[in-house]
């Protein structure tokens, strides 16, 4: 990349056009300002909410988490200056990154076996990924946040995107710490109460609390999220590789079977399969999987036949490079903006399909907490007018969803920048 | 002779995120009546954007700041349920409905690529409709399409070619259309902007011809803005040179060529290549245009010009008549 | 390539496809599943009872003899018979698609009208505040489950303010139109029934809006970024140089010209719009394809969900290359 200016980032580096004009527009930044906050107060509040009532260890799996990310950042912005300073090689900065990462997750493994020996798996499951997500969202804003300043409004609305995706994967990683009641449990208040203090959010028509659902909800909506995301990314990518690099009959037959799923509605697709396979987070996740591989074959096709037609490609080929090495090389990172851009919005369909399953009953099993069953149980009693248990988990759907909308728009003109005039 | 158009100190700005750039700064113009007005200069230096301004459709973001643009209108124009009534008119005091119900109506705009000047999606005959009946409802479709015949055959198109659509036109033929459809409604001033630029040599000189013949038929006033010396030589009465947003020289087309008086004007015509003098060595004139968001104090030339001064470089000159009867703006004429 | 050339090689592409979807669907819910009768009967069954089931829906014979019957049954229309009670499952179909068919067409009716006229208001004025709202909107919708909307629609239009109701397609009070096309609002114009109109119309508005407001985000999109490269085109400022009217510049150039995206994207969203349906219909107890299939699943219908899922492909796969040909035959420059 040519750019008069270079921005390092973590782990990869990347150029700004200085001329290229980035589209920057206060009303923009105002709209998505208020997204933002409305999205924050809503996940800080629900958080909030639980730490205060919730019983035991919350604050302290909270704060495992914050020091966590704490002497992560510390670690990482010491490596930088020193980097920075010429005093060390960027591959010893990694490094001593990746060592500090490990022993301090190692020292959270031992912690959690001496504090609590009963469920250590439980907590130290909940400190690192919060701890993790937590780093990962200061490194953003300490980072992340210049450079994706310099592409103007679209490298906002991506940093908003994962920040709001951050902060409801935070919130489910430490939610078994932090909600007041049982999710599960029947009973803990009386039916279908609206918000009341002891309830914040209202109960349930089973008597459940709502609070705790709707901070423990988004656990296997997760799952399932990630688990197709990257079995659809693990096969759709290589498939379109090595389809569209081949050519020829193999090419056109895959291309074929890719066009005929992609014919169907995604969710009847996937209604039918996850019926086959019964229902479980595994084969929700493989239903869902199957529906958007064509979408990652499709796009990684298209740029394949579109990089493998420019100069520098051809020149590799004339000199006589392997067709492995052209593929690593020269086309993969080509394409893999495109792919994570694609894996971004992927996120949130899996999400909303994962939501639509579960509505008609093929999704997770009755007895996890969950965002979808929350609605679809709700919706039987809302004639009753008990707004409140649809509202809210419908709203963290949303909120999920629309944060890797975000992060998918905004990726994509950052990553893969048109060039404008 | 009576005067058509007066343009008094217009300033025209692009506000960018690098900075507000004048696009045209404080031109002032007259033009009588049947005249053609030549409009050179390198590009970018803001000819387009004046002729754009006389529309008021200076393309975004652009906008007028300042200035008087007036226009002698000769005949009432109904619009929107008023009148705009005959003589010397400020177009900046008009309103966005009586402005559209002029363009068009009163002054023509012929664009610089007839290839992307016409609507891909409409017939050649339905370009014609709808400019007549955006401008007298009334209009019969059969009356426009026989009317839009006409004037193609007057510009040596066959009339039934009235129901084809731009693609199957050529380059020298959209322009055609394009003139046909400006003079459609009998303007008094045609503003061509570039007309010729995108064409083959052969076609510049038919359309060319075909202009000036135009022009003496419809008694025509015309602005034609274009970067061709040689163009203008032919065609125009008098030339105005522009450099960086303003204006510099002002002269008859006979005297401007003989003794151009400002310096820039002077390595414009320097940089042309005359046939009928191959000993003559091309020059080029030194440095590049200036950066119009950073304006320097003085004369906007003065970086690059041969004859700078110390005052050059502090105050910015006016127009002052010239020796061959023009106006000029540059230091070396002001004690004169 | 001429229009018919261009049909005929379309629909050749098209007929392999189809082959490897019936192929794919066959391969997923017959040979993965292993034995489909033993599935349905969850608990423990006679053989006998097996035995006449499998016999009477043929699932007896070996897998390749099944497989062409399958594609042979299809050819004739013939989507197997329901593991419920042995009824056709084509007869279901017949009887439930008005009902998908209507609530789809009015979906997307009400998705592009809003969605279209949006996004010209959004391109109109560039990052105004009402661009920007817009466009937030466009994603929001995007990001919120179909199911969700509906609910909330429900909960506000049907309990509490009682305007709607909140499911079924027709009071179960007044008595039907004939039927002639199968969806409501149609039929009871055709029998001049205003009330049945009005009513068949209130029932279906809430789960069209619901479906139609998630799918309208796309089309806000796609006319905006249309109508903005469109908008700066040349053919759009020399329109205005005419002095068109705002109405004909925006609706009759730009949009005109920016309307083949929208319609292929319309052929392109059908998909999503079938999608959409199901979890509209479940939501709405809306008596369409989509609610029967969720129903065959609630009985381990095997075949039935078989033959809805043929068909909702078969459908997609067809409204493509109608929407395919479409936009050869509208797009004048495909038509030489």
């Amino acid at each position: 990349m040519t750019g008069d200016k270079i921005v390092h980032g973590i782990f990869f580096s990347v150029g700004v056009l200085r001329n290229g004009v980035r589209e920057r527009s206060r009303k923009a930044l105002i709209a998505l300002a208020f997204v933002m906050v409305l999205a924050f107060s809503l996940i800080v509040a629900l958080v909030g909410f639980g730490l205060n009532s919730s019983s035991q260890f919350g604050s302290q799996v909270v704060g495992g988490t914050f020091l966590y990310a704490i002497i992560m950042m510390v670690t990482y912005v010491l490596q930088k200056r020193r980097v920075a300073a010429g005093r060390a090689k960027r591959s010893v900065g990694r490094l001593i990154l990746v060592i500090a990462c490990v022993g301090v997750s190692l020292a959270v493994v031992l912690l959690s076996f001496l504090i609590m020996p009963l469920r250590p798996i439980v907590l130290l499951n909940a400190v690192l990924i919060g701890g993790l997500v937590l780093t990962f969202v200061l490194i953003l804003i300490y980072d992340g946040h210049p450079i994706l300043k310099e592409r103007g409004t679209a490298g906002l609305i991506a940093e908003a995107g994962l920040l709001i995706v951050s902060g409801i994967v935070y919130m489910t990683a430490v939610s078994i710490w932090i909600v007041p009641y049982d999710p599960t449990k029947l009973g803990v208040g009386p039916q279908l109460l609206p918000p009341s203090p002891g309830f914040p959010l209202g109960t349930t028509y089973l008597g459940q609390d709502l609070l705790s659902r709707t901070i423990a909800g988004g656990t296997i909506m997760l799952e399932v999220a990630i688990l197709s995301v990257l079995v659809c990314f693990s096969i759709g990518v290589p498939l379109g590789l090595a389809a569209s690099f081949r050519g020829g009959l193999w090419d056109r037959g895959v291309c074929l079977l890719m066009d005929s799923i992609y014919a169907f509605p995604g969710l009847v697709l996937a209604i039918a399969i996850a019926a086959m396979l019964g229902p479980g987070v595994v084969n929700l996740a493989l239903a869902i999987a199957f529906v958007y591989i064509p979408s990652y074959f499709r796009v990684v096709r298209s740029q394949v036949l579109t990089v493998k037609e420019l100069p520098y490609v051809e020149a590799a080929v004339v000199m006589g490079a392997r067709n492995r090495e052209i593929l690593l090389r020269y086309i993969l990172p080509n394409i893999l903006p495109s792919a994570i851009v694609l894996m971004s919005i992927n996120f949130a369909d899996a999400i909303l399909t994962a939501a639509g399953l579960t509505f008609v009953g093929l999704g997770p099993p009755v007895d996890v907490p969950d965002w979808g069953w929350d609605l679809t149980f709700g919706w039987g009693y809302l004639i009753s007018g008990a707004w409140w248990v649809i509202t809210y988990p419908g709203l963290m759907i949303v909120l999920l969803a629309l944060g890797f909308t975000l992060a998918g728009e905004g990726l994509n003109e950052v990553l893969t920048p048109k060039l404008k005039e | 002779m009576t005067e058509l158009l007066r343009i008094r100190d217009l300033s025209v700005v692009y506000k960018t995120r690098r900075g507000t750039a004048y696009g045209v700064n404080g031109v002032s113009l007259d033009l009588e009546e049947n005249k053609t007005l030549g409009l050179a200069g390198e590009s970018g230096c803001g000819k387009s954007t004046l002729g754009r301004a006389i529309i008021r459709l200076v393309p975004y973001p652009g906008q007028i700041a300042s200035g008087e643009i007036s226009l002698n209108i000769e005949r009432e124009i109904l619009c929107g349920g008023g009148v705009i009534r005959k003589g010397m008119t400020n177009l900046m005091e008009l309103n966005d409905e009586q402005m559209r119900s002029l363009r068009g109506c009163e002054i023509a705009y012929i664009f610089q690529d007839p290839m992307t000047s016409l609507n891909p999606m409409r017939s050649i005959g339905k370009h014609f409709e709808e400019l007549m009946r955006a401008h007298d409802p009334t209009v019969k479709k059969e009356a426009a399409v026989e009317r839009a015949k006409e004037i193609l055959e007057g510009l040596g198109i066959s009339p039934e070619r009235v129901l084809d659509y731009p693609h199957q036109f050529s380059g020298g033929m959209r322009q055609r259309v394009m003139i046909g459809l400006g003079l459609a409604l009998q303007p008094k001033l045609l503003i061509a902007d570039e007309p010729t630029t995108s064409l083959d040599v052969i076609v510049e000189a038919q359309i060319l011809r075909q202009v000036a013949e135009l022009k003496a038929k419809f008694d025509l006033t015309m602005i034609l803005i274009t970067h061709n010396l040689g163009v203008l030589a032919q065609t125009a009465d008098s030339i105005a040179i522009m450099y960086a947003g303003r204006i510099v020289e002002v002269a008859d087309t006979g005297s401007l060529f003989e003794s151009p008086q400002h310096p820039y004007t002077q390595a414009l015509l320097e940089s042309v290549p005359d046939v009928s003098k191959p000993e003559k060595r091309l020059t080029w004139i030194p440095g590049a245009p200036p950066d119009l968001t950073r304006p320097i104090p003085g004369c906007m030339y003065n970086p690059r010009c041969p004859h700078v001064m110390d005052i050059c470089k502090e105050v910015n000159p006016q127009l002052v008549p010239s020796k061959t009867g023009g106006l000029v703006a540059c230091h070396l004429y002001d004690g004169g | 390539m001429s229009l018919r050339s261009f049909i005929v090689s379309r629909v050749l592409l098209t007929i392999p496809m189809i082959f490897v979807l019936l192929t794919l669907v066959f391969v997923i819910l017959r040979i993965i599943p292993g034995d489909p009768a033993l599935l349905h009967f969850e608990r423990g069954v006679s053989p006998e009872v097996l035995a006449e089931f499998r016999a009477r829906l043929g699932l007896d014979r070996p897998i390749w003899e099944q497989y062409v019957n399958y594609i042979a049954g299809l050819f004739r229309g013939d989507f197997g018979l329901s593991m419920q009670d042995y009824s056709p499952i084509s007869q279901h179909i017949a009887i439930r698609f008005p009902a998908t068919l209507e609530l789809t067409i009015y979906a997307m009716l009400f998705a592009v009208l809003l969605g279209v006229f949006l996004g010209v208001k959004s391109s109109k004025r560039y990052n105004s505040t009402r661009d920007v709202s817009i466009r937030l909107f466009g994603i929001v919708t995007y990001a919120i489950p179909v199911f969700f909307l509906g609910m909330l629609l429900q909960l506000v239009f049907s309990v509490w303010l009682g305007w709607f109701p909140s499911g079924l397609r027709f009071n179960p009070r007044y008595h039907l139109p004939p039927p002639v096309t199968g969806l409501y609002t149609i039929d009871s114009i055709l029998a001049g029934d205003f009330y049945a109109f009005l009513i068949s119309f209130q029932y279906l508005l809430l789960p069209s809006v619901t479906l139609g407001t998630v799918l309208c985000g796309i089309f806000i999109r796609l006319t905006r970024t249309n109508m903005l490269e469109t908008l700066r085109m040349d053919f759009v400022v020399a329109g205005e140089a005419r002095g068109l009217s705002e109405g004909t510049i925006t609706y009759g150039y730009a949009l005109k010209n920016a309307f083949l995206p929208i319609m292929t994207m319309i052929g392109l969203q059908f998909a999503a719009l079938l999608a959409g349906a199901v979890l509209t219909e479940t939501t709405f107890s809306w008596p369409g394809l989509g609610r029967y299939l969720i129903d065959r699943i609630y009985y381990r219908d095997y075949t039935a969900i078989q033959g809805t899922v043929v068909f909702f492909g078969i459908l997609v796969t067809l409204v493509t290359l109608v929407v395919d040909v479409l936009y050869a035959i509208i797009d004048p420059r495909i038509r030489l």
